[in-house]
């Protein structure tokens, strides 16, 4: 495949879609993963953080998942709904590495030793106000939630634990994770889209 | 009521779709339902909308600004050099040593964590590498074919080019009918946008007739075997063949061409 080089396109593709992105990609355009990290790095990055807790690992595994994309974009067969795909591959590696460094840890507690936590970077003051008003806002529409769809949310997506690991906190089956998670995302486009179409009424 | 139209069944197996927990049996019934009714990409494109927001709000961190420097050159130095060789998972270096800073001492443990990581990444590495054989071994497998197939004097040979001026694409197909082998060789063919196939038709008495999906294991320049039937190898013998076509369409199983000709046989 011939690759091209990042500049000559780059003017046209920022305002494609990702869905034209990635078809880009796919035929080796660079500036296109340029766009793709610029619009989707932090989503990454931060869900990598969230299930790692551990900014080295997470910037790891961030490469790896837009290197992947990059390398395997020709045989990969379709990314119509691509922050989907890009969540669900974040945290299915982001797991699997969680997995992977439990085992380890076990091994080095058996030979007696400690690990501490890395602490998060500190965010600038902008990044505080950006971040306090994204969060309002979210927290606003899941306080809305009933409780059991609340908790399956926030146990996913802001502390990273897999469905089997939400069952077995907060002690319901399997099935009751499942239902939750799809009825309180449902719900929540009720709440949040409802409200982005009432500012233009 | 039937369950798969049921409204709020739909919505559900959407929702289940976005995060990911469909069981296989839903996913192939979603899968069908978007294929069938269209409308429902809005109603994921929605609730991915609604994930993303939730992320975002969840999320107090910026990727790092070094990263994208990082990945843009390991992407441009995995065209130019071949995909294994250092580090990474991905076969690139420049990811930074762990900080392994405050392990409390224990070397021998350390030693079988640093094992551990570097054998892990050795699979991810040696996984890379087959993949990389596979697809060398297919090149040399496509090349041996195509040239058993050009020592016989049965075989034939059809080129194509784009129909657009500015389109580069170009190709040609080997056919041996008697030994019942077709190779489709192109270059610079990019890949179909997404909810696309690129379809292959014979031109038989004016008639357009469906030789199946140009469906390669990768884009831009390759080889492809194509999966013929003995009816379609028939046609390419045909007394009034006068052509072949490659059509880009929604539906891979239209009878006939609905969608745009790519590119069209320039020589019998």
């Amino acid at each position: 495949m011939e690759h091209k080089h990042p500049q000559p396109n780059s003017i046209n593709l920022s305002s494609a879609t990702d869905e034209n992105l990635f078809v880009a990609l796919k035929n080796g355009d660079s500036a296109a993963l340029s766009i793709l990290f610029n619009r989707h790095g932090r989503l990454v990055y931060g869900l990598a953080l969230k299930i790692l807790a551990d900014s080295q690992e997470a910037e790891d595994l961030t490469q790896e998942i837009f290197l992947t994309l990059w390398s395997k974009a020709s045989s990969n067969p379709d990314c119509r709904f691509f922050v989907r795909y890009l969540v669900t591959m974040t945290r299915s590696r982001a797991i699997d590495k969680l997995r992977t460094r439990t085992r380890q840890l076990k091994l080095v507690e058996k030979w007696g030793q400690t690990m501490t936590t890395e602490a998060a970077p500190e965010l600038t003051p902008l990044e505080q106000a950006s971040f306090a008003e994204r969060s309002g806002r979210i927290h606003n529409a899941l306080a809305q939630l009933p409780e059991k769809q609340l908790q399956v949310i926030e146990l996913a997506y802001n502390q990273g634990l897999s469905q089997s690991e939400i069952a077995k906190q907060i002690d319901i089956p399997l099935g009751t994770v499942k239902t939750c998670t799809r009825q309180g995302l449902l719900k929540l486009k009720r709440i949040l889209l409802d409200s982005d179409l009432s500012i233009y009424e | 009521m039937n369950k798969s139209l049921d409204p709020e069944y739909i919505k559900n197996l959407a929702a289940g779709f976005v995060v990911d927990d469909l069981t296989p049996e839903e996913a192939q019934e979603f899968s069908l339902l978007l294929d069938e009714h269209p409308e429902l990409i809005n109603e994921v494109d929605d609730l991915q909308e609604v994930l993303r927001q939730v992320l975002d709000g969840f999320t107090e961190v910026e990727a790092p600004a070094h990263l994208l420097p990082q990945i843009l050159e390991q992407a441009e130095a995995s065209v130019t050099q071949p995909p294994m060789v250092k580090g990474s998972s991905l076969g690139v270096a420049t990811l930074k040593p762990r900080r392994w800073t405050k392990v409390a001492g224990g070397i021998a443990a350390l030693f079988m964590v640093s094992f551990g990581v570097d054998n892990y990444r050795l699979r991810q590495n040696l996984s890379i590498v087959t993949a990389d054989n596979q697809r060398l071994r297919q090149d040399v497998v496509q090349a041996q074919v195509v040239k058993t197939m050009l020592q016989n004097d049965e075989t034939r040979l059809f080129t194509f080019k784009g129909v657009n001026a500015k389109d580069k694409s170009s190709g040609s197909i080997v056919i041996n009918p008697e030994q019942q082998k077709a190779v489709m060789v192109f270059r610079n063919l990019p890949a179909p946008p997404p909810g696309y196939v690129y379809l292959l038709w014979t031109i038989v008495k004016s008639e357009k007739l469906p030789c199946g999906e140009v469906k390669p294991y990768s884009w831009g320049n390759a080889s492809y075997e194509l999966p013929f039937t003995l009816q379609m190898y028939q046609e390419f013998s045909h007394p009034q063949f006068s052509g072949l076509i490659v059509t880009m369409e929604t539906d891979a199983n239209v009878s006939r061409p609905t969608g745009t000709v790519v590119m069209q046989s320039s020589h019998i």
